[in-house]
């Protein structure tokens, strides 16, 4: 058969054709490299490199306080420190340490649900691991499955400081006219 | 291939309008076109519309190669020179593009020739993808067609498996447009949708709003950053562009990727011919200051190196009334080539392109212009196909 077996439209027009998929997405938690080698329920290179992805994130896209009590009533005593390298909101802000780390999944063949590593956070007085966008992603560590339309699953984008907004457009006015 | 009178669908109009097809009839004019359809044997698509379709893309990725390697000839295809290094990095890296569209002249009988590759902002997407999809399984269900009748088109399977690659492990993407323009919109919102069928999430944007970070990342309305953007606006202009610059170091990465500034350009025709010579999908090309463009004699077709919707493309033929026959337009001054004249076919009284797309590197489907005269522009009609042995 040379056409596709299903053309489904979810966003465009009045009445979208078909529902949108969604599917699960094996991952997991960990506090430390340790804890997912003895899981051993992924390689210890794996544990290794995705940790090194999370803690390279984590400077970057940590939620990011003015002062040391901000962060602290949101993420407890001495939960928190100032940021070392330049935050993606621009400035060394303070952020909260860096609590734990969910793995990431690379995307199989035919199965669009693949995932980066992210960074993870402890709330003070609550029970949970949340991501860099304060979404709840597990309440323990060890195996999680989540839903692929999930904000927990990935890190929201940065924000940042926009220097110059002239934007495109002086040259052409559309390409189809 | 052959063209066989249908009976239109009485609430094809309604269907469109429910698909979010906004464009179906352009300035009061008919832009989707079912009152016929192009009949193909699956033999024909597949050994003289899609084989030729993979191979001519593997001859273009042979001619980045050699074009990239040569200022002097990025030079001569009016590629700034600030960009040169830029494009060959972003080859060298590999970055991932999207799509793309040959458009041939193909009468069913000698091989397809190329005429160009729109490898930057083609558009007819969402008809041929989507609506010649939903007008072959309407005649399939009214028995106007066998049940066993196909259409070379997988762009719709093809594109949402393509695009959460090209999203990156973030699966996020921005797609940008001049969105006033709505069959721009309606092309990137398309692209949108099949991304969020992938599982990526998207975000439009006009091209006039996107900003730019400290670090050169590109940014949004929101302050937020972009970290894949897919842009429906020329690579040409925007290099010309006073934001261009920020195009040289952005850490986002922009789909198409600056390495099709060299095969969105019509110099890639005489490359191609340079390099092969005699190929059969291939047409005789010349940069037109070359002194070998003479051997095309009086009779060729005059190209811009850059154009869009066959703008300023003039044919030269001292045999038609008033030796040409030009389409008007704003381009040009970047200069020209010269390609041998190779009619399109007719059939009736109209002028037939088929655009042969290419998906992620994948021969994926084709869509069918006619026009009432013999150069394909942006008010050609769309018409489906289908394959029935």
């Amino acid at each position: 058969m040379k056409r596709s077996v299903a053309v489904s439209l979810v966003i465009m027009g009045a009445a979208s054709l078909a529902a949108c998929q969604e599917e699960t997405v094996d991952s997991a938690v960990y506090y430390s490299v340790d804890e997912c080698v003895s899981g051993k329920t992924y390689s210890p290179e794996k544990c290794e490199t995705d940790y090194k992805a999370a803690e390279a994130m984590h400077e970057k896209v940590a939620p990011a306080y003015q002062t040391q009590a901000d962060c602290e009533a949101e993420f407890g005593a001495s939960q928190c420190a100032q940021a070392t390298e330049q935050h993606a909101s621009g400035g060394f802000p303070f952020l909260p340490l860096l609590a734990g780390y969910m793995i990431g999944k690379q995307m199989g063949a035919g199965n669009a649900a693949g995932v980066a590593a992210q960074p993870l956070y402890r709330q003070a007085g609550k029970n949970a691991f949340v991501n860099a966008g304060g979404h709840e992603v597990a309440r323990s560590t060890g195996p999680v499955k989540l839903s692929s339309n999930s904000p927990a699953i990935r890190t929201p984008a940065a924000t940042t400081r926009t220097m110059a907004r002239g934007g495109f457009g002086s040259r052409s006015m559309s390409v189809s006219a | 291939m052959e063209r066989i009178a249908f009976e239109e669908r009485p609430d094809w109009r309604d269907d469109a309008e429910r698909c979010g097809f906004a464009f179906h009839t352009m300035n009061g004019e008919p832009y989707w076109d079912e009152s016929h359809a192009y009949q193909f044997s699956l033999a024909e698509i597949e050994e003289r519309i899609e084989d030729p379709t993979q191979e001519l893309l593997t001859l273009c990725y042979r001619a980045v190669d050699r074009i990239l390697d040569d200022d002097a000839l990025m030079e001569r295809m009016a590629i700034p020179s600030a960009f040169h290094k830029a494009a060959r990095d972003s080859w060298n890296r590999k970055d991932y593009d999207l799509y793309g569209r040959f458009d041939f002249a193909y009468d069913g009988q000698s091989p397809a020739k190329l005429l160009e590759f729109n490898a930057d902002t083609p558009t007819s997407l969402f008809e041929s993808s989507v609506f010649q999809w939903r007008w072959l399984e309407a005649m399939k269900e009214a028995g106007h067609l066998p049940e066993d009748a196909d259409q070379f088109n997988s762009i719709h399977e093809k594109l949402v498996e393509a695009l959460p690659f090209i999203a990156g492990p973030d699966k996020r993407m921005h797609f940008a447009a001049v969105l006033d323009s709505i069959e721009d919109r309606g092309t990137v919102e398309y692209l949108a949708d099949c991304a969020v069928q992938a599982g990526v999430e998207v975000s439009l944007i006009d091209m006039a709003d996107i900003g730019v970070d400290e670090e050169g990342w590109f940014t949004d309305t929101n302050d937020y950053r972009i970290e894949t953007l897919f842009k429906l606006y020329p690579l040409e202009d925007m290099v010309r562009e006073e934001f261009g610059e920020h195009l040289l170091y952005t850490p986002t990465r922009i789909i198409e990727p600056l390495w099709k500034l060299v095969l969105a350009n019509k110099g890639l025709m005489p490359v191609l011919w340079e390099m092969f010579p005699g190929h059969p999908n291939l047409l005789p090309a010349y940069f037109e200051e070359s002194p070998a463009s003479a051997s095309l004699g009086e009779r060729y077709v005059r190209k811009p190196l850059l154009s869009r919707e066959g703008a300023n493309v003039a044919i030269i033929d001292p045999t038609m009334p008033g030796g040409r026959l030009e389409v008007e337009g704003t381009y040009g001054e970047e200069g020209f080539i010269r390609q041998q004249l190779h009619m399109l076919p007719k059939f009736g009284s109209d002028w037939t392109v088929i655009g042969s797309w290419i998906i992620a590197g994948r021969s994926a489907g084709i869509g069918i212009r006619e026009d009432t005269t013999p150069v394909t522009r942006n008010t050609s009609r769309f018409l489906p196909h289908f394959i029935v042995d």
